[in-house]
């Protein structure tokens, strides 16, 4: 020991100074230095000194006892005190050792030995004490660094953002790295200044002085951004550099200052500035460590950054997530989210509530009953249905339903509902996408009645509806089709539609229906043939049935039953037929004229005459010339009744007179004739006019004859006047007034008075009074017009006798005077009394009868007498006298002589019925047939023998001409008025007898019995709506007013109404007065019902083209009909309302002209298109036409060529307006453009998928990150999973899994890694279904790169066990250095109490104090420990070297020779594979010594040790093995503790620390390897370590 | 202080174990004091011995040894039956202050306290009290 100490004496006693001098001399610590010094405050000067040893006396001049110590103590706290005294105060001595004095010696006990001892012991003392304060001081440091690093790290752990991170690591300085000032700046590198951003310790202003300072150029902020390192200074004011800042420094007492970069990605932001009142505070262990901690915190700030960026990337997700909110709100329809447990409404978008009317808050208490009707349409509730729906949608099915909704306000909406399932892990949600269907349903309700309401029409429709399908077979036949050909609907479906026509309907059908084909729709008549194999006529309205692609499936007919107007047409035709044939078998000459005199047609009369009368040429005369001309030609010639004529004819038409007639001679040169013309109107046609010439020749002679016979009379009577006197019967006449005016002088003989008393007065007062009221009635009689010739009364005689008078009468109406002969037959009466009845019978008939009658006396049948009407009627006169042979010669022949004699020789009557007799005309030899009705009576004389025959003959020629003429036509034209029902009539106006043919009879349902031939009957069967009408124009006819062309109605007996038809034609006598009328009445009872029929048809047919023509009128379609010029046929309103031209203008342009021009080209394209296919639709491209103002309308359109269809020969256009859509398109373009600038410049990958798994759509994104990775090219088409398969296999069905899932309607989020080769990605996919309607039809899927995100997460949650471990390791490591340094130390503690407490036996107090020194000794050995490891866990920067394995374990072999041989050890080393390591030397060197000595120290008590390493590589690793056969140790209990420190295992091996295999571990791990061990107990261990 | 008292210390530190006995002694002269530096022989000790004797006894148990530790001895003192664990009143005692160490002393049913070394003679005199007052 060198004894070389200084050594202090504190000693005021210079004989105990001279004592200690030369007691130490004699002591080991003779070369010691002594200082001695007579007081306290002399000791003091020496307080810096290094002294050793300080030798006290308590009494000193300036202190004394006690105190002396503690100040000593104080001042020298690294000196060995030892006390000297004089005393011996065991008190005093026991307090100066507690002050910390090493000894305690009375001066009385020192000797050189005693003080050598106690100096020796005193600085060993010391010297153990020292070293225990150090190890103190270090452990007190390395525990605050270590808390400080803990705290640090703990904060980095917990804190989520810079600001704390930083605000903590400045507090932490503080309190747990007892620093006494830190802060951290900023740097602001454009101001060139130090943002200020925490601080603790610190004083306010120098806040503000280092917040304000610039950059210094030489300064540690400066140094640390230049170097990129830390500054540190252990001396401030020894530091040249720092000069400017030493005055504050050494104000706030910082010796050492430490300056540390925070890095954030690497580039440094700021400083970290440490201030330590210690100089020489930052040693390396301390340094390392703050770059550690500041190194931490700057990966902290960078992992908030990529936090930041996280959260960042959050937040965008999640504005997405409000973007696709915004989208729900926005989307068009109404879209609910329902719970499905509960159904209520939990999410809804802004529709929702515009649909109910209701607030947000209010919608979310809802569910679907509450906004509904109680019931549905469907009969079900609406809580019910609801139910029923929710749970279909629960079990997979996708429910679409109708649903009627109720708003806030009662209003009921339709709806249309969808459900679908939300995949939610919460609870199970329910989307439900409501469509307004309000309208659609109203249309369709429209649409329904319209349906049922056109099922009606179809059903009752007069038309028959009939399809066929492209076959000709029958689809579908409606109910008036089956009656109209009597099959029923069964019997027609499935027959073709020849099946009901005849061969030639067969043959027009078939051509029909090629014309079908091409498209063409046409009206065609065609026969069927009904069941009963009737003819039925129908009007087809048939159109062709068109599949898409104009492809022709089949034809629809509208089927009309025509049959009855045809029949009634028929009826027409012939009816017209007939009348012609009347008109033509009329005497008349008729023909009609125009206003030109042009001859427009004539009978067959007026024909037949013209040619009788020689016309040259009957061109002249009839058809076709001019009635006009002929006049003017016969004016020329003369003929003055033409000029008169024609004035008639054209008064009628100068419409001065409404009927024109005139009688005019035309003899011809044999022959006098007379003719009427009459003139009037024909019909309603005021244009035309009628003339009609009727010889009158035969009325005109017997006219002219009539005269004549005045004429001869006048003379006669002029010559009777003179012998009128001489007559003895009583000629008188008298006037109107009854008075006599002429009277013979017969008057006298038979009366009593002469002519003169008589003449002037009234006849009535000669008349016997009995006799007046016949006489005067009879005189009435005779006025009025009726004859009668003979009249009988009685007169009274001026001598009062009265005198029958025979009176034979006869009034002349012109000269208004009677003629009358009185025959004084008073002596004939008394004469004849007998006789008197036959004769009066006879005179009566003879004279009263109004048929012609006739005498004939004698068997020669001499006429006796006959009356005018017989002589007029045979046309003979003075026949009294002559046999009936002589007058009527002719008539022997005909059988009347012989049936004259038969009644004279019988007596028997004869009555003939309609016999026709020939008579000849006097002095001709023609004979005329006259038709008599008659009666030969034989009459007797008073011999009762037959005297006579009296002949009663009714005149019935007329009537039965007509009947004959009739019956004639009746009979020609019996099938025409068979089927027509046309009966004839004939009535005799003047008599009033109305003729009927048996026809007739049918028409009124009435048998010939019940006709009894009067006007009246008939009137009885009119019906009483027409009798009045018809009534009228029968005097209108008769009056001439107009003909008689009519119509009425008639009751049969059986009550059924007929309509009749009636015309009649009046013959007129020629003082024009209406004599006859002849007609015909037809049943059109039938045509009529027809013509209703067709009326209320063509009704209907025309609602149905206002139908069409309406809709064509009101569509939005522009229908345009254009010429194969191009020119507008037609253009209906649409058009002008869409275009803005007027409708004319619209004729006026050529469809070329207002497309646009760069359409121009594509419309040409198709129009030529069009020309190849005749009636086939043709959807026509996008174009533009202009309007009227210069814009353009996009349209689209559908245009058919029926150039070649005949009835249309035009192409059909039907243009939509499509603008708006296209706009929208282009809209859409637009925003899909805009979409896809958002998708190419998203850094999402995007793609989408087709239902067949190809590629539709994908962003460049995905592009490339397919190209970088799987060097894939991929293009829009490409199958998905031809690209899977070269994936591997689970990886393929993964995806395929993915796919197929989101086709199924789910949306599939999930993430994903890939690791090929060195590429590492990870991506967060999110793959949707693309709706359409209800349907996925599609794929989008997006991929977000989250790599970073997910390797910062990594390396976060990597860096945070890190830490955690460390900071456990941390924490063991120091309870571990606590627990170890505690137990040597507390020891020591125990043996020093245990001292204290005195009373032990000598033995103990040894003992105690070989414990003592035993736990001392440990406690320096823990120390040393504890020194080793931190030497080798900061000790990096060694240089590595390649170190030979071989020569490294020979080194080894050799250094612990000994040891092996002891132990009888085996070792052997296999580097044959690998032989050379770079690596720390020393490292290498230690764990390899360590590892083998531990095999040796754990072998088995009874095995020699065989220890075997090897090197050899394995998976681009260095792999070292250490095996041996020792004890082994149980891993299965002890494995967490191997590798720790102060751990053992093995009891009874006090060798054994636990410190060889934790300094194997520190060290490999400090080079960057691993160690691992495998162990059984008793059979050995294998160290296996890798670099 | 009459009574003979009778302890335990198991501990691998000789020391430790000396410290004890002799502070043991100085506050209860007549103590029966057995010491174990292998915890592994104070169970079978225990178990054996505390079969059939009755006398109450202080473990002072040490925590960190190798072999057994402390917890290891306790694991194992658990599964004895009561009749032995009832007259063995254990108190870690461990120069640890890991206050892991500590809870996890106490939570344990098995041990009456938790020491921090050295033993003092307070302690020892402390738990002695509080043993006579159970025993009484």
């Amino acid at each position: 020991m060198n004894n070389t100490v200084k050594i202090l004496l504190v000693e005021d006693n210079p004989i105990d100074v001279m004592l200690i001098r030369e007691l130490l001399k004699k002591s080991s610590y003779s070369n010691s230095i002594l200082i001695d010094v007579k007081s306290l405050h002399d000791a003091l000067f020496y307080a810096k000194e290094d002294i050793l040893v300080l030798l006290l006396d308590l009494g000193l001049p300036d202190s004394n006892g006690i105190d002396t110590v503690r100040l000593i103590r104080e001042n020298f706290p690294d000196c060995a005190i030892i006390v000297l005294t004089g005393l011996e105060d065991d008190t005093i001595a026991a307090e100066s050792l507690r002050l910390g004095a090493q000894n305690y010696l009375t001066k009385n006990q020192i000797d050189s030995k005693v003080l050598d001892k106690t100096i020796r012991f005193a600085i060993e003392r010391h010297v153990f004490v020292q070293k225990l304060k150090k190890a103190d001081k270090e452990l007190i440091h390395a525990n605050r660094l270590y808390s400080f690093i803990s705290q640090i790290n703990q904060t980095i752990v917990h804190s989520h953002d810079e600001q704390t991170v930083l605000k903590r690591a400045c507090k932490i300085a503080i309190e747990y790295g007892m620093f006494k000032s830190a802060w951290i700046g900023m740097f602001d590198h454009i101001n060139k200044k130090i943002n200020l951003i925490e601080e603790s310790g610190m004083l306010h202003q120098d806040i503000a002085l280092f917040a304000n300072a610039p950059f210094e150029n030489k300064g540690p902020q400066e140094h640390v951004l230049r170097f990129d390192s830390y500054y540190v200074c252990n001396n401030i004011q020894a530091d040249p550099e720092l000069s400017s800042w030493k005055p504050v420094a050494s104000n706030r007492n910082w010796n050492s200052c430490m300056v540390l970069p925070i890095r954030k990605s690497g580039k440094i932001i700021g400083t970290i500035n440490l201030y330590s009142d210690e100089i020489d505070f930052f040693n390396k262990k301390e340094i390392t460590l703050l770059v550690e901690a500041t190194g931490d915190i700057s990966f902290a700030l960078d992992i908030f950054e990529k936090d930041k960026q996280r959260i960042h990337t959050e937040q965008r997700l999640k504005q997405s997530e409000l973007r696709y909110r915004e989208f729900f709100d926005t989307a068009p329809e109404v879209i609910i989210v329902m719970d499905a447990e509960t159904g209520a409404f939990i999410d809804y978008n802004n529709n929702a509530l515009k649909l109910f009317k209701l607030s947000g808050v209010q919608f979310l208490k809802k569910s679907p009953p509450d906004v509904s009707p109680p019931m549905q349409p469907d009969g079900k509730t609406s809580a019910e249905k609801s139910t029923e729906m929710i749970l279909a949608a629960t079990h997979g099915e996708n429910p679409i339903f109708d649903w009627v909704v109720r708003d806030s306000e009662g209003k009921d909406i339709y709806c249309e509902v969808r459900l679908t399932v939300l995949t939610n892990p919460d609870r199970k949600l329910i989307r439900c996408n409501l469509f307004e269907i309000t309208e659609r349903k109203q249309a369709q309700e429209k649409l329904m009645q319209s349906e049922f309401r056109y099922r009606q029409i179809v059903e009752t429709a007069n038309e028959g509806i009939w399809t066929i399908d492209e076959n000709n077979k029958t689809t579908f036949v409606n109910k008036k089709l089956c009656e109209i050909l009597e099959y029923s609907e069964e019997e027609m479906i499935g027959k073709e539609n020849f099946d009901f026509m005849d061969k030639e309907g067969i043959k027009i059908a078939k051509e029909k229906i090629t014309r079908r084909k091409k498209g063409v729709s046409e009206n065609e008549e065609i026969r069927f043939i009904s069941k009963s194999r009737k003819d039925v006529w129908t009007k087809l309205l048939v159109s062709p049935i068109l599949g898409i692609e104009g492809k022709y499936k089949g034809a629809l007919a509208m089927v009309t039953d025509i049959t009855e107007k045809r029949k009634a047409e028929l009826k027409l035709q012939e009816s017209e037929t007939f009348n012609k044939g009347i008109l033509s078998s009329l005497s008349a000459h008729i023909a009609v004229i125009d206003e030109n005199g042009t001859i427009i047609a004539v009978n067959k009369a007026w024909d037949d005459f013209a040619k009788a009368n020689g016309a040259t040429s009957l061109e002249r005369v009839s058809v076709g010339s001019n009635y006009f001309e002929v006049c003017k030609r016969a004016i020329e010639k003369g003929e003055l009744y033409a000029a008169q004529s024609l004035a008639g004819i054209q008064s009628i038409f100068k419409k001065e007179k409404q009927y024109f007639e005139m009688e005019y001679p035309c003899h011809s040169p044999d022959e006098q004739r007379w003719f009427t013309l009459r003139v009037k109107n024909f019909g309603s046609d005021i244009q035309k006019v009628v003339i009609a010439h009727q010889n009158i020749t035969e009325r005109k002679i017997a006219e002219n004859n009539l005269s004549n016979t005045s004429v001869e009379l006048q003379k006669t009577l002029t010559d009777l006047n003179k012998i009128l006197d001489s007559s003895i019967d009583v000629i008188c006449t008298i006037n109107a007034n009854g008075e006599f005016v002429k009277i013979s002088a017969a008057s006298q003989k038979v009366w009593g008075y002469p002519p003169g008393e008589l003449i002037g007065s009234k006849f009535m007062n000669l008349v016997y009074h009995e006799d007046a009221d016949i006489t005067i009635k009879a005189a009435e009689t005779i006025i009025s017009g009726t004859q009668i010739p003979i009249f009988e009364n009685r007169y009274v005689h001026k001598s009062g006798r009265v005198v029958p008078i025979l009176w034979s009468l006869n009034w002349d109406e012109k000269l208004k005077l009677m003629f009358c002969i009185a025959k004084d037959i008073t002596e004939k009466k008394r004469l004849e009394k007998t006789v008197e009845n036959e004769r009066d019978r006879f005179s009566e008939m003879f004279l009263r009868a109004p048929a012609s009658m006739a005498m004939l006396k004698g068997p020669n049948h001499i006429f006796q007498m006959a009356n005018d009407l017989y002589l007029n009627l045979t046309d003979r006169k003075n026949i009294v006298g002559q046999s009936v042979r002589d007058v009527f010669p002719e008539v022997e022949s005909q059988g009347f002589i012989d049936l004259l004699n038969h009644v004279y020789k019988t007596g028997e009557s004869y009555i003939g019925k309609e016999v026709l007799v020939k008579l000849k005309k006097p002095g001709t030899e023609e004979l005329s047939d006259v038709y008599l009705n008659f009666v030969y009576q034989a009459y007797h004389n008073r011999q009762n023998e037959i005297e006579g025959i009296f002949a009663f003959i009714i005149d019935i020629t007329e009537q039965q001409k007509a009947k004959e003429n009739l019956l004639a036509t009746s009979e020609r034209l019996l099938l025409a008025t068979t089927s027509a029902k046309m009966g004839i009539w004939d009535w005799d106006i003047a008599n009033d007898i109305m003729t009927w043919d048996n026809r007739m009879y049918e028409l009124y349902g009435i048998g010939k019995q019940h006709f009894t031939g009067a006007v009246n009957v008939w009137q009885n069967g009119v019906h009483p709506d027409d009798i009045e009408r018809a009534g009228k124009e029968i005097n209108d006819a008769i009056s001439g007013i107009r003909d008689f062309d009519t119509e009425f109605k008639i009751i049969w007996p059986d009550k059924s109404v007929h309509f009749i038809e009636a015309h009649a034609i009046v013959s007129r006598d020629e003082a024009g007065v209406a004599v006859r009328m002849i007609g015909i009445n037809i049943d059109i009872t039938e045509r009529k019902t027809a013509e209703e029929k067709v009326i209320r048809l063509n009704e209907e047919v025309t609602k149905s083209e206002k139908f069409f023509k309406g809709v064509l009128e009101n569509s939005d379609d522009m229908i345009t009909i254009i010429s194969p010029t191009g020119k507008t046929i037609y253009a209906s309103p649409a058009v002008s309302k869409k275009f803005g031209y007027t409708n004319e203008e619209c004729l006026q342009i050529n469809i070329a002209d207002i497309v646009h021009p760069d359409d121009a080209l594509i419309m040409q394209e198709f129009v030529m298109r069009i020309m190849l296919h005749p009636g086939v639709p043709m959807e026509c491209p996008l174009i533009r036409n202009r309007k009227k103002d210069g814009s353009y309308v996009w349209v689209e359109g559908t245009l058919t060529n029926f150039l070649e269809t005949e009835g249309i020969n035009a192409i059909v256009a039907n243009f939509r307006d499509i603008t708006d859509r296209k706009k929208a398109d282009e809209l859409l373009q637009q925003s899909q453009s805009n979409l896809k600038a958002v998708i190419e410049n998203t850094d999402a990958s995007i793609y989408s998928l087709d239902l067949n798994y190809r590629y539709i759509t994908f962003n460049k994104l995905l592009h490339e990150t397919l190209k970088q990775i799987y060097h894939l090219d991929i293009k829009p088409g490409d199958n998905v999973y031809s690209f899977l398969d070269k994936l591997n296999p689970s990886e393929s069905k993964e995806w395929k899994e993915v796919y197929s899932k989101a086709l199924g309607g789910e949306t599939v989020k999930f993430e994903k890694e890939f690791h090929i080769g060195d590429f590492y990605n990870c991506s967060s996919f999110s793959i949707h279904p693309i709706w359409e309607m209800d349907e996925v039809i599609g794929l989008s899927c997006f991929a977000y790169d989250i790599s970073k995100q997910k390797q910062g997460e990594l390396q976060k949650e990597k860096m945070t066990a890190d830490i955690v471990q460390r900071n456990k390791n941390l924490e063991q490591f120091s309870y571990i250095v606590s627990h170890n340094l505690r137990a040597p130390i507390a020891n020591i503690i125990g043996f020093s109490d245990l001292l204290k407490s005195g009373e032990l036996a000598q033995e103990t107090v040894a003992e105690l104090n070989e414990g003592l020194s035993t736990s001392a000794k440990k406690l320096d050995e823990v120390i040393k420990d504890l020194n080793h490891i931190l030497h080798i866990k900061r000790n990096v920067s060694e240089e590595k070297e390649i170190v030979n394995l071989s020569q490294l374990a020979t080194d080894i072999y050799i250094s612990i020779e000994t040891l092996i041989a002891k132990e009888d050890a085996t070792i052997v080393w296999d580097f044959t594979e690998v032989n050379e390591i770079l690596i720390i030397k020393s490292y290498l060197y230690s764990i390899f010594t360590n590892l083998i000595t531990n095999s040796i120290k754990y072998r088995q008590p009874n095995i020699p040790p065989a220890i075997k390493i090897k090197s050899f590589k394995f998976d681009n690793k260095i792999i070292l093995t250490f095996t041996d056969n020792g004890m082994g140790i149980d891993l299965e209990k002890k494995g967490d503790q191997v590798f720790g420190l102060y751990k053992r295992f093995h009891t009874n091996r006090a060798e054994g620390k636990g410190m060889g295999l934790f300094m194997v571990k520190t060290q490999v791990e400090t080079i960057g390897g691993t160690i691992s061990i495998t162990s059984e107990v008793n059979k050995g261990t294998e160290f296996k370590i890798e670099f | 202080m009459n009574k003979t008292s009778h302890f335990i210390v198991v501990d691998d530190d000789q020391v430790n174990n000396m410290i004890c006995r002799t502070t043991i002694k100085k506050v209860s002269p007549m103590a029966d004091i057995q010491t174990f530096n292998v915890p592994e022989e104070a169970f079978e000790y225990i178990s054996i011995r505390y079969a059939e004797k009755v006398d109450l006894t202080i473990l002072f148990l040490d925590i960190n040894m190798p072999g057994w530790s402390g917890w290891d001895f306790l694991d194992n003192f658990e599964i004895l039956n009561e009749q032995i664990k009832k007259k063995i009143q254990i108190y870690m005692l461990s120069s640890s202050i890991d206050p892991t160490d500590k809870q996890r002393a106490i939570e344990n049913n098995n041990v009456v306290g938790y020491l921090e070394k050295p033993l003092s003679i307070a302690t020892v005199s402390a738990i002695l009290d509080v043993q006579m007052k159970i025993n009484l």
